[in-house]
């Protein structure tokens, strides 16, 4: 699919709620093998706290049986302060987790709200990026999650599904305005919007995801192929552009 | 023979994207390996130009006309859809607002489907009034009249339109935008394979991307091939 060596910066492991989704590292890692994705991004389905208290350790071992192949974030619940915070402290400093998920919609938090800016916060001082999915919610829009990057400049913040189509518009706009705006390329439908963010948005900003299960690796894939964009537009958006923000 | 349920002549992403038409939608279409795609308006105004465009590429394009609420009534004893060859109408928002049921609202549009043996096509997956479980009493209504569910309510309300294809026999799903192998499975597996229909929504996603979408699902060959062709040829009888 991809000579250069891919990246995706948004996947999950285990599964929803209600069992609508899931997902086993063996089955990850097979579909990242046939896609020829080198390395993903991991968090959970679910938030901490909540009905599975075990998803980081999970998350973990499942790191420890592939270390080169995954990232894992954590993924918590900002409505849970303390204890939310000190179990970043916990993933992030003792087990080497390498940012946050913070999903506005399943933890029905505004991302400015002053509640969650201890979180983001406790993520800019440890120099983490926090991916925090964007779309057709009423918790969860571009513009929400572009307040706090001008609240928190220093915060490197990753709009997952750059709004999906209904939002990404607007997402690509925000970018080019907050220079600690990334824009995350899964759920978005249209290839078409991916050549202005490279013309709208510093090209270091713009990273593939997949979202799987959410959807397929593959097709998510061939979006970027489709796309129109450079040689060298795809390998940064494929791979290198991640590599730079997680430091590696 | 792959046939793409749900394209349109025109349309962007972008201000200024002027990649739509005839032309850039029949490379795509070749880009994806696609036989045929059912050209769908967005308003009225787009009549003339699908159907003209259907008569100069009879082999690729099956056009659909579009009718709202406020115009079908008129619509009603003008020269009749089927010298124009539509085989359907849509793609229609609907726009009822806060103070009339779905089902009164789209009357009119519903009452020319039926006169004609129309399926209608609806867009779903956005919040308010594309909330795909709408249409279930419009579904009830009319239980004669045929049900597209374009994008099959998205990604956020597929779970709806699964449930409200399941409940109702003359609503099919169509697929464009609907990123998720799993939900794609579900679908199968609670409706049966033969109301769900391959769509790219070209010129806003590509036919390629959402192809793939289906092939990526692991559905087998038979239940694939139905998806992507064989069960709008049905239903069209095309």
């Amino acid at each position: 699919m991809a000579d250069e060596s891919v990246l995706d910066f948004h996947t999950y492991l285990g599964q929803d709620a209600h069992g609508d989704h899931s997902q086993t590292v063996d089955e990850l890692i097979a579909t990242m093998d046939a896609c020829q994705v080198d390395q993903a991004v991991v968090a959970p389905f679910l938030d901490f706290p909540g009905p599975d208290p075990q998803i980081h350790r999970a998350l973990y071992e499942s790191w420890r049986r592939f270390p080169e192949r995954l990232i894992p974030f954590a993924r918590l619940d900002p409505r849970y302060g303390r204890q939310a915070l000190e179990e970043l402290v916990f993933v992030v400093d003792k087990l080497g987790f390498k940012g946050l998920l913070f999903d506005p919609a399943s933890t029905r938090s505004l991302p400015y709200h002053p509640k969650v800016l201890s979180l983001m916060q406790a993520a800019a001082e440890r120099e983490i990026p926090v991916l925090i999915p964007t779309g057709n919610a009423y918790v969860g829009l571009p513009e929400q999650v572009a307040v706090l990057a001008a609240r928190m400049p220093s915060l490197k913040i990753v709009l997952g599904h750059m709004g999906t189509a209904a939002h990404a518009l607007r997402a690509i706009h925000l970018a080019s305005r907050y220079d600690n705006l990334y824009l995350e390329t899964s759920l978005q439908q249209s290839p078409f919007r991916l050549p202005l963010c490279f013309q709208a948005v510093d090209e270091r900003r713009v990273l593939f995801g997949s979202a799987a299960p959410y959807s397929h690796p593959y097709a998510e894939l061939v979006k970027i192929q489709v796309a129109g964009i450079s040689p060298r537009e795809k390998a940064m958006v494929l791979g290198t552009n991640a590599r730079a923000l997680l430091g590696l | 023979m792959i046939v793409d349920a749900h394209v349109h002549l025109r349309g962007g992403v972008y201000p200024g994207d002027r990649r739509a038409g005839v032309q850039a939608l029949l490379q795509a279409m070749d880009q994806a390996e696609i036989s045929r795609a059912v050209t769908v308006g967005l308003e009225p105004a787009d009549n003339s130009t699908i159907v003209e465009a259907a008569v100069h590429h009879p082999s690729r394009l099956i056009p659909f006309i579009i009718a709202t609420p406020e115009e079908a009534t008129g619509m009603i004893g003008e020269r009749s859809v089927v010298e124009t060859g539509a085989r359907g109408i849509g793609e229609i928002y609907l726009r009822c607002g806060p103070a009339q049921l779905p089902e009164a609202h789209l009357r009119p549009v519903l009452e020319y489907a039926r006169g004609y043996a129309l399926p209608v096509m609806i867009h779903t997956g956005d919040f308010s009034y594309s909330a795909p479980l709408l249409m279930a009493e419009v579904a009830r209504a009319f239980p004669d009249v045929t049900l597209i569910l374009a994008h099959m309510g998205s990604i956020a309300f597929v779970l709806d339109a699964i449930e409200a294809a399941k409940t109702f026999s003359n609503i099919y799903l169509e697929t464009s935008g609907m990123t998720s192998p799993s939900m794609l499975r579900r679908a199968v597996a609670e409706c049966g394979p033969h109301r769900i229909l391959f769509g790219s929504d070209y010129p806003y996603w590509h036919p390629l991307v959402e192809r793939t979408r289906i092939e990526a699902a692991r559905l087998g060959p038979e239940v694939t091939k139905m998806i992507l062709g064989e069960n709008i040829v049905r239903l069209l009888d095309l």
